[in-house]
C-alpha cells in the first residue's frame, strides 16, 4: 500500500497543481502595502481617540440627572421588539445603553434583518461590524438607528455578507445623551427560515471542503460510472446572469444527471452548453436548510469532437443581499 | 507562534538573498497542494498559502537572510492552518473584485475524492505527518524536529496513518482480503 499511496499522492499533486490559480506576487505586494497603510491610519485614529477621551473626561459638563433604571428600560425595549417581530431569531439581546456596548454574534447565510428598539430618551445607532480575518480591521457592514421613547417603536435594516465571516460584532455608535438614560434591544431574523451559520461544514466535520455534497456521496455518484464533474460556488446577492464557470475539452459520452444543492437566498440557474448550444437549463430556489434536487440532463455525445464541448454556466438572482452557497455534481448514470 | 517559527531556522548571512517573486513562483503551488491535502479545500489552501507568503513579504529582508526561507514560509503556513486565523479569514476575498460566481476547474477524479475523504478522517497529527512525508518529501527526522516530538512518535503517526488510509482506500482490506 505504501507504493500505492505514493502513486495516489503523486497523482493528486499533479491534478491539483493544474487547478491552482495563484493570486500572484502582485496581489501579495498589494496586500502588504494595504496592511501597512491600515496600520498607520489605525495608530493615528487611536491617538485622536485618546485625545478625545481626555477632553471628554476633563472638559465637558457631566449630567447629574439620574435616569429610570436602564435595565428596566432594556426590558421594555425587548418586549416592544417581541411584539412586533416574528420568526426565528438568529440572535437577540437587551441591555442598558452604554458607550462601550459591544457583543459578538454568529454570522449566518441569507439576508439578515436586524430589528432595534430603544426605551428611554435620546437616539441610538447600532452598528454591525465584521472583519475578513484576524489581522484585518473591523468594517461596518450595516447600521440601524432608533429613537428612544417611553413607547419604543422598532426600526430595522436588512443586510448580508459578501464574504464568509464566522462572527459579527454589534456595537453602539456614540450614544451621546442616551448613555445611562435608555435601554435597548435588538433581534436578528433571517429570510431563510432555519438559521444556518456562515462557513458551513457539512455534517459538522471540520477540515473538509466547503461543499454541500459530502465526499461520500460524490464518491458514490462518480463510481456509478467513474466519470463526472462537480464544483462549489459562493455567490453574493443581486442578479448574476448565467456565467461560464467550467469549460471542458470534452465530456465522455454518456447519459448525464445533475445533483444541484443550494443554501441561502434567491434562485440559482444551472445551464449546460454543449457544442456552444444550450443543452440543458434549470432553475431552483435556494433555501435553508439547503435545497437539493436531482435533474435528468440527457445524453452527451460526440465527446471526441474538437473545441469546447461542455460549458457549465451558473447564475444566481436574489432580491436580498445574502450569500448563497451552491454545490453541483454532474454524473453519468450509464 | 512566529517567534517559535523563527527560532527553528538558523539565521545566516547570504551573499545573494533569494528574490521573493522567484521564491513565490517556485513554491506557491507545492505549498498549496500540501495544505489542500490537509484541509481538503483547495480555495482555503490557496488562501492560507497566499497569507503565508504575504507575511514573508512583509519582513522579506529578514526572511531572505535565513538559510531556508521556504522552510520558514511553510512553517508559517502550517501554523496558520492549525490556528484560529483560517477559521475567521475570508473564504473568498477576491469575490468582491470578480464576477459573483467563482470560476472553477474540472472536478477531481474519484481517486482524489477518495484520498481527500480518507485523509479527512485521520487525526490532525497523523494527517499532517502523512502530508509532510508524501507531499513535502520530509523525512521522519525533519518532521520530528518540526513537530517537536521524538522520531519514533513520527514513525508511529505515519504507520497508523498509512494503515487507516489503506483500510479506507483498499476495499479488499475492508472485505477481509477478497
Amino acid at each position: 500500500m505504501t507504493d500505492q499511496l505514493e502513486e495516489l499522492f503523486a497523482g493528486m499533486r499533479a491534478e491539483v497543481i493544474r487547478e491552482i490559480k495563484s493570486p500572484g506576487t502582485d496581489a501579495a505586494h498589494r496586500t502588504v502595502r494595504r496592511r501597512r497603510t491600515t496600520g498607520a491610519v489605525s495608530a493615528a485614529v487611536a491617538a485622536l481617540v485618546a485625545i478625545g477621551v481626555v477632553v471628554g473626561l476633563t472638559g465637558l459638563p457631566r449630567t447629574s440627572t439620574l435616569p429610570a433604571d436602564p435595565a428596566t428600560l432594556a426590558e421594555t425595549a425587548r418586549r416592544a421588539l417581541h411584539e412586533s417581530t416574528g420568526g426565528t431569531a438568529l440572535f437577540e439581546a437587551a441591555a442598558p445603553v452604554t458607550a462601550d456596548y459591544s457583543a459578538a454574534q454568529t454570522a449566518y447565510y441569507g439576508a439578515i434583518t436586524l430589528h432595534l428598539a430603544c426605551a428611554g430618551t435620546g437616539k441610538i445607532t447600532l452598528l454591525v461590524e465584521a472583519r475578513e480575518h484576524d489581522a484585518a480591521p473591523y468594517k461596518e457592514i450595516a447600521r440601524v438607528d432608533a429613537n428612544c421613547s417611553a413607547d419604543p417603536e422598532p426600526t430595522s435594516t436588512t443586510f448580508g455578507f459578501d464574504w464568509v465571516s464566522d462572527q459579527v460584532v454589534l456595537r453602539l455608535a456614540d450614544p451621546g445623551t442616551s448613555a445611562g438614560q435608555a435601554g435597548f434591544a435588538y433581534r436578528a431574523t433571517s429570510d431563510t427560515g432555519k438559521p444556518y451559520p456562515a462557513r458551513p461544514l457539512y455534517f459538522g466535520v471540520p477540515n473538509r471542503d466547503s461543499s454541500l455534497i459530502s465526499p461520500e456521496i460524490l464518491k458514490s455518484l462518480m463510481h456509478r460510472s467513474g466519470q463526472g464533474v462537480f464544483g462549489n460556488h459562493k455567490t453574493i446577492g443581486g442578479n448574476v446572469k448565467p456565467t461560464s464557470i467550467l469549460s471542458r475539452g470534452g465530456m465522455p459520452d454518456g447519459e448525464y444527471r445533475l445533483l444541484l444543492v443550494c443554501l441561502g437566498s434567491g434562485t440559482v440557474t444551472f445551464e449546460l452548453h454543449h457544442k456552444e448550444k444550450l443543452l440543458f437549463r434549470t432553475e431552483m430556489r435556494c433555501g435553508s436548510p439547503a435545497v437539493q434536487q436531482e435533474f435528468p440532463i440527457g445524453r452527451i455525445a460526440d465527446a471526441n469532437a474538437q473545441g469546447k464541448l461542455s460549458d457549465v454556466h451558473l447564475g444566481h438572482r436574489s432580491d436580498s443581499p445574502g450569500l448563497a452557497l451552491v454545490s453541483w455534481a454532474m454524473f453519468d448514470v450509464a | 507562534m512566529t517567534v517559535a517559527a523563527q527560532s527553528e531556522i538558523p539565521i545566516a548571512a547570504r551573499d545573494h538573498p533569494p528574490n521573493f517573486d522567484e521564491m513565490y513562483a517556485a513554491h506557491y503551488a507545492d505549498l498549496t497542494v500540501q495544505l489542500y491535502a490537509y484541509f481538503g479545500d483547495r480555495q482555503e489552501a490557496q488562501d492560507v498559502a497566499q497569507e503565508a507568503f504575504c507575511r514573508a513579504l512583509a519582513r522579506w529582508n529578514t526572511v531572505a537572510g535565513y538559510d531556508d526561507p521556504v522552510a520558514w514560509i511553510r512553517r508559517i503556513a502550517w501554523n496558520l492552518a492549525i490556528s484560529r486565523w483560517r477559521r475567521a479569514r475570508t473564504a473568498l476575498t477576491f469575490l468582491r473584485r470578480q464576477p459573483a460566481v467563482e470560476p472553477q476547474t474540472a472536478g477531481p477524479s474519484p481517486e482524489r475524492v477518495a484520498l481527500v475523504a480518507a485523509l479527512g478522517t485521520l487525526p490532525p497529527k497523523q494527517r499532517r505527518a502523512i502530508v509532510l512525508h508524501y507531499l513535502a518529501d520530509m523525512s521522519t527526522a525533519e518532521i520530528a524536529t518540526r513537530e517537536r516530538v521524538a522520531e519514533a512518535t513520527v514513525r508511529s503517526w505515519l504507520h497508523r496513518g498509512r494503515s487507516a488510509l489503506a483500510a479506507q482506500l483498499d476495499p479488499a482490506d475492508k472485505e477481509g482480503g477478497a
